[in-house]
């Protein structure tokens, strides 16, 4: 066990540096230049070559060791579209509202999903079951960003609860939160209901019942554990997705998160954004997928997720 | 060994058995197959009309002159919706293809060669799994954009939307890898191949005869599945501007182009109605179509998936 | 086996970790809500990029920078003028030597928000921030009118590519002795004088007849040198840079009638009156939120729910629908005659949207340029239906325009009229340049940026083209920064291009197309069009120079054509002229929220 958290420890710099550096190979070769504004006035080479150089990017290859050695101190850059604000700022502001809505996301998601999956898994071929179904496919049938309209006209004009485009109180997080959690919703529910099946079918729930212990007893202690694994193994992945944001959900409820830099940065050509994004987002899922794996092999034993050769 | 390979032919028999009997398959599929005819037969005539601009028919609601309307530009939208449909299946199935063929190329070479070779590879994996997809499309997109357009000589369209597939399919085939390389390390355990082996088949024999069909279970199963991811995709790059570029149609830029046409002033309601209804009626389709096709071929199913 | 025990304390464990997480983050955010609702909310479609004003180049910086400093001069709130402010009316003086020398007296009350007095010190010390190398940007070559600046600038860059090439130690050495001659040499050879705290002289190369206009610009704004010179930093090499903190809330002082209280990132900034400002301004606003809301349908209905107050522009779709059915009681604006509101207020700007013509003779792989023969491209502009794109394509009742500078706005500048749309006469103009029917012609790109409604106006052009002159055209869309970069490459033959006036003056337009211009994306050629330019500056006389100004213009737009205009844009604010008065249509799109008043 110790052994593997090492693994882990000591893999995590070396992703990153690779992530690092085959992110900054793509970011060079992409074209466009980051200090011509759009719609502004062009600027000299000279005063190109100034800027370039207060940010430590006269050319490529310094850029990528600049940038490297200000990570050690813990500078991820300074932002070239938002000329005044750090990178550091800007993740600082932005990643604890991806969080909050990412988290509430997968908490609605879990919670959904687990309570649908049961139901149907119990009353397989049901109705229950019919309608679990249709909640898993339009999750990921629809597109959000239509979804995130309709619920922003839905519940601020034609029904008129829930405020617009703030962030301000725990109102604003409902809608968002509620949008992000379909897609997860619909993964959970999927295999809760898979996991649930087979436990239910297994010969230590029949056991269980023949020994005469209550339904409710038999499901939640007995089978929903089983059926649980595969749940938590996608919960990694899909928490980190949901914390670090996203640009549909983020635009349409216009929430200050991070999932608006992803896009807004390599659209700006924002290299030092792009990068601090990267690297954050690279750390968090990867941080998160290490310990959805090390809980998995503590819970089973005989799990070797991932190809891990621990 | 012929018997050992045809051995699998048994349960996929049964296999289709179970999807015919299974209710949402018997409606998802006839609808689908309906939808793809319609976009790919309908998309010849399609392309010229769905271009022709007519500004004094613009924003025509649905009516015996247009069945579902014209769009700002007065264009027909039944055409756009048809030739962007079968745009959008094109792209979508086209990058299903290409992400499958890399997965089980990448995971199938991965298994078979072990060791070191083994472990690069998959390393290469995680290190992709580690970056955030969609800044990996858009950069994809921007970066071969200028790239392929002068090292082919396609047209422009054709480029387009070829770099858009490589972009979505470029993504999508790491689960495809880890699955295949799983399933590949099961089989190759199993006797039948060591018996293979013992009796000097080649690598590529063993794998072309012996575990490419154990394999075709799970690669039905995932390219079912991946299509619709891949068309949501595409939709998503739409609203962000970055998809299938104008005049071409997809049903993304479509949708994206409906959303902002239906609002509290004014609401040219057939420009969402349409082409939003027909991607998702097909995504919920094929996600029918693969879930059964899961349920069927594969019951216990892939559940890190 | 599966240990059961493990599987519910993990599931345990995990749910109480999700929920700490939710609880701290909840906290945090909680904790940074700001105190309570300003008297003003407006929404800014695009977020803040800086408000550094050596820096700002973009409109919402500019707008939200003019509330925080003042210069010598200002923009009225009309927008076409330019007025003393911080500065007494400027005495002008005619230079033996061919140059001319401004005198501005700093006005007595011109104070910075912590009290100090503002002196000509504090504009010396902000201009040549602006123009020095490592912090110079798009707009510092205006500085480049005053005496001495361009050679100045020159000598640095050269001083700093010696001491770059110099070894280590020497070069520290060197830097050190570089500096102090800079600033000797600054003093000396500069055109820059302050014989008093409140007097500034500029001495300008040769008459600039709308310098008053530039100074009125935001890269000529003072700054507060006590606060903000303690964030400066020299490279190796001898270049200033700043520390961008010194622009955050509370760091330094400023002149203008706000202050800035709050600055949270990408959600917007809150403005605060400056109590110590020069002129009364009891019925402005006491705080202001400026909102950065990205997505246009959002902003809308933040303004429907009552969220906001005022929208500085309407993007959205249905924005021609809205102009349509409202009914603007503010003068100047263009939208009279709906019947359903009156807060929807539409008006022209100073700005075109226009096609840039490739006038290179060979384009970038090599092939030669169809559209080198001022013949075609005369053609192409004939052959733009710009009623229909406005009718039916923008539909926000955009002027069509034929001409560059928007007409009619500017005093002492005739009214242009340029090629307007005819089937006839561009068929014959493509004849004449000896593109026969026989041989087929060549197929003609036209590159655009795949944002708001430009795919949609060059597939109408396209299609023009194509009807009226049998072209065959390739539309190449690109997203914004791709298209920048193709076409400050001149990689390609039409391209969409728009100009904002900088200053209320035609120039601003026309210099553009002169050759060699960092902006000319035409690549247009014309030493005839260069020497009229240049002509016309050098006349005293407003009319006469009006009149020159315009020959030049009209050789631009309907002899040679290295721009196609379409349309000049029209802005859309939506706002209740019941609930906040004093809101003036700015064609230039400015703002000031010092003339405005909020009723409760």
């Amino acid at each position: 066990m110790i052994r593997r958290i090492a693994t882990r420890l000591i893999q995590l710099p070396l992703l990153l540096f690779v992530i690092y550096s085959l992110t900054f190979l793509m970011i060079v070769a992409v074209p466009g230049n980051p200090f011509q504004r759009d719609g502004g006035r062009a600027i000299s080479p000279v005063v190109e070559q100034a800027l370039r150089e207060r940010y430590g990017m006269q050319d490529n290859l310094a850029f990528y060791g600049r940038y490297l050695q200000r990570l050690f101190h813990g500078d991820l850059g300074r932002s070239l579209q938002y000329e005044n604000w750090s990178c550091n700022e800007i993740i600082a502001a932005s990643l604890p509202v991806s969080i909050t809505v990412g988290l509430t996301a997968i908490a609605i998601a879990t919670l959904g999903g687990v309570t649908l999956g049961i139901l149907a898994a119990i009353y397989r071929h049901g109705a229950c079951d019919a309608f679990a179904l249709f909640v898993s496919i339009l999750g990921v049938s629809v597109p959000t960003f239509v979804i995130g309209a309709g619920l922003l006209v839905l519940f601020s004009v034609t029904l008129p609860v829930l405020p617009v485009g703030t962030w301000d109180s725990p109102l604003d997080l409902v809608r968002p939160a509620v949008t992000l959690s379909l897609v997860p919703l619909a993964y959970i529910l999927r295999l809760t209901r898979l996991g649930m099946i087979e436990a239910l079918q297994s010969d230590y729930v029949r056991t269980a019942r023949a020994k005469g212990l209550s339904e409710s007893t038999v499901i939640f202690r007995h089978a929903l554990p089983n059926a649980m694994p595969p749940v938590l193994a996608y919960l990694g992945p899909a928490s980190a997705a949901a914390m670090t944001g996203s640009f549909v959900i983020e635009r349409v409820f216009n929430i200050p998160g991070m999932g608006l830099h992803f896009v807004n940065s390599v659209l700006n050509r924002d290299q030092m954004l792009i990068l601090a994004c990267v690297l954050v987002y690279s750390a968090i899922l990867i941080t998160l997928n290490a310990v959805v794996d090390v809980a998995h092999a503590w819970i089973d034993p005989r799990i070797r997720v991932g190809g891990a050769r621990a | 060994m012929t018997a050992m390979s045809s051995g699998t032919a048994a349960p996929r028999a049964s296999a289709t058995r179970r999807l015919l009997r299974s209710r949402r398959t018997t409606v998802a599929s006839p609808i689908l197959l309906g939808i793809i005819v319609v976009c790919f037969i309908g998309a010849w005539p399609a392309v010229k009309r769905s271009d022709v601009t007519s500004l004094s028919n613009a924003r025509m609601p649905p009516g015996a002159q247009a069945w579902f309307g014209t769009d700002l530009l007065g264009r027909s939208l039944a055409a756009r919706c048809i030739l962007g449909g079968a745009i959008s299946l094109a792209v979508g199935i086209a990058a299903a293809i290409f992400s499958v063929g890399l997965g089980v190329v990448w995971g199938s070479v991965a298994a078979m060669a072990g060791g070191r070779v083994d472990a690069i590879m998959m390393r290469i994996v995680d290190v992709l799994f580690g970056l955030p997809y969609i800044l990996l499309v858009i950069l994809l997109k921007i970066g071969l954009e200028g790239l392929l357009r002068l090292r082919l000589g396609l047209g422009h369209h054709a480029t387009d939307l070829v770099i858009l597939m490589l972009a979505i399919g470029g993504v999508s085939w790491l689960t495809m890898a880890r699955v295949i390389r799983a399933r590949m390390l099961t089989l190759l355990a199993a006797p039948f191949i060591e018996a293979a082996r013992a009796i000097g088949v080649s690598p590529i024999g063993v794998w072309r005869r012996h575990l490419l069909p154990n394999l075709l279970d799970t690669i039905i199963v995932y390219a079912a599945l991946t299509v619709p991811q891949a068309i949501l995709q595409e939709s998503f790059l739409s609203f962000l501007g970055i998809g299938v570029a104008p005049p071409l149609p997809s049903w993304g830029n479509l949708a994206a182009d409906g959303v902002a046409a239906v609002n509290t002033i004014e609401s040219f309601w057939w420009m969402l109605v349409f082409p939003c209804g027909l991607l998702s009626l097909t995504l919920l389709c094929m996600n029918a179509l693969g879930e059964g096709l899961r349920d069927a071929l594969d019951p216990r199913g892939d559940r890190r998936a | 086996m599966l240990s059961l025990h493990r599987i519910r304390a993990g599931i345990q464990l995990a749910l109480l970790l999700v929920l700490a997480m939710v609880v701290a983050c909840g906290l945090l955010w909680l904790g940074s809500a700001p105190p309570d609702a300003a008297e003003l909310s407006i929404v800014e479609g695009v977020s803040i990029a800086t408000l550094d004003p050596a820096e700002v180049s973009w409109l919402q910086d500019i707008r939200i920078v003019s509330q925080l400093y003042e210069g010598l001069y200002a923009p009225d709130p009309r927008g076409m003028e330019s007025h003393p402010a911080c500065s007494e009316p400027a005495e002008r003086l005619e230079l033996p030597a061919g140059g001319v020398r401004y005198r501005f007296r700093i006005r007595a009350g011109s104070v910075w928000s912590d009290g100090s007095p503002v002196t000509a010190d504090d504009f010396l010390f902000a201009w040549r921030r602006a123009l020095e190398p490592g912090t110079a940007r798009d707009y510092s070559f205006f500085f480049h009118h005053i005496r001495g600046v361009a050679e100045y600038v020159d000598w640095r860059h050269r001083e700093i590519e010696r001491i770059r090439e110099l070894p280590h130690s020497n070069g520290i050495v060197e830097r050190h002795a570089h500096l102090r001659d800079a600033d000797l040499h600054f003093a000396e050879t500069v055109g820059l004088r302050a014989p008093d705290p409140r007097t500034l002289d500029v001495e300008l190369v040769r008459p600039i007849p709308y310098f008053l206009h530039l100074v009125s610009l935001p890269v000529f704004l003072p700054l507060h040198r006590a606060t903000v010179e303690p964030h400066r930093r020299i490279s190796d090499a001898g270049l200033f840079y700043y520390d961008p903190q010194w622009t955050k809330p509370g760091r330094t002082a400023y002149n203008g009638p706000y202050i800035l209280d709050h600055w949270r990132f990408k959600r917007g900034l809150r403005l605060r009156r400056n109590e110590r400002f020069r002129a009364a301004t009891p019925d402005a606003p006491q705080t202001v939120d400026v909102l950065d809301v990205n997505d246009t349908n959002t902003a809308w209905l933040m303004y429907e729910t009552g969220r906001a107050d005022w929208l500085l522009s309407i993007d959205t779709s249905f924005v021609s629908q809205l102009v349509r059915i409202a009914d603007s009681p503010l003068p100047g604006a263009i939208n009279t005659g709906g019947t359903i509101r009156r807060d929807i207020h539409s008006f022209e700007t100073f700005g075109t949207y226009f096609f840039n013509v490739n006038c290179r003779p060979t384009l970038n792989d090599g092939s030669p340029n169809p559209f080198a023969d001022p013949r075609v491209r005369r053609a192409v502009s004939l052959a733009i239906d710009r009623e229909a794109i406005c009718r039916d394509v923008t539909r926000r009742g955009e002027p069509p325009a034929t001409t560059l500078v928007p007409p009619k706005m500017l005093p002492d500048y005739p009214t242009l009229s340029g090629l307007s749309f005819s089937p006839t006469a561009a068929r014959a103009a493509l004849d004449d340049a000896g593109w026969t029917a026989g041989k087929p012609p060549p197929e003609i790109t036209i590159l655009y940026s795949t944002d708001a409604n430009h795919p949609l106006i060059a597939q109408a052009v396209a299609s023009m083209l194509t009807r009226h002159l049998g072209l065959r055209t390739r539309l190449i869309g690109k997203e914004p920064r791709s298209y920048r970069a193709d076409k400050q490459r001149h990689d390609f033959m039409l391209a969409r291009g728009a100009w904002f006036g900088d200053y209320p003056d035609p120039c601003t337009f026309l210099e553009i197309f002169r050759t060699g211009d960092g902006n000319n994306d035409s690549a247009y050629d014309d030493p005839v069009y260069d020497d009229l330019l240049r002509r016309a500056n050098e006349c005293d006389d407003p009319a006469e120079r009006g009149r020159r100004l315009a020959d030049a213009e009209h050789r631009l737009i309907t002899e040679t054509v290295p721009a196609i205009p379409l349309f000049h844009f029209v802005n859309t604010y939506a706002l209740d002229p019941h609930v906040i008065a004093g809101v003036q249509l700015n064609p230039r799109l400015l703002v000031q929220l010092r003339s405005i008043a909020v009723k409760p």
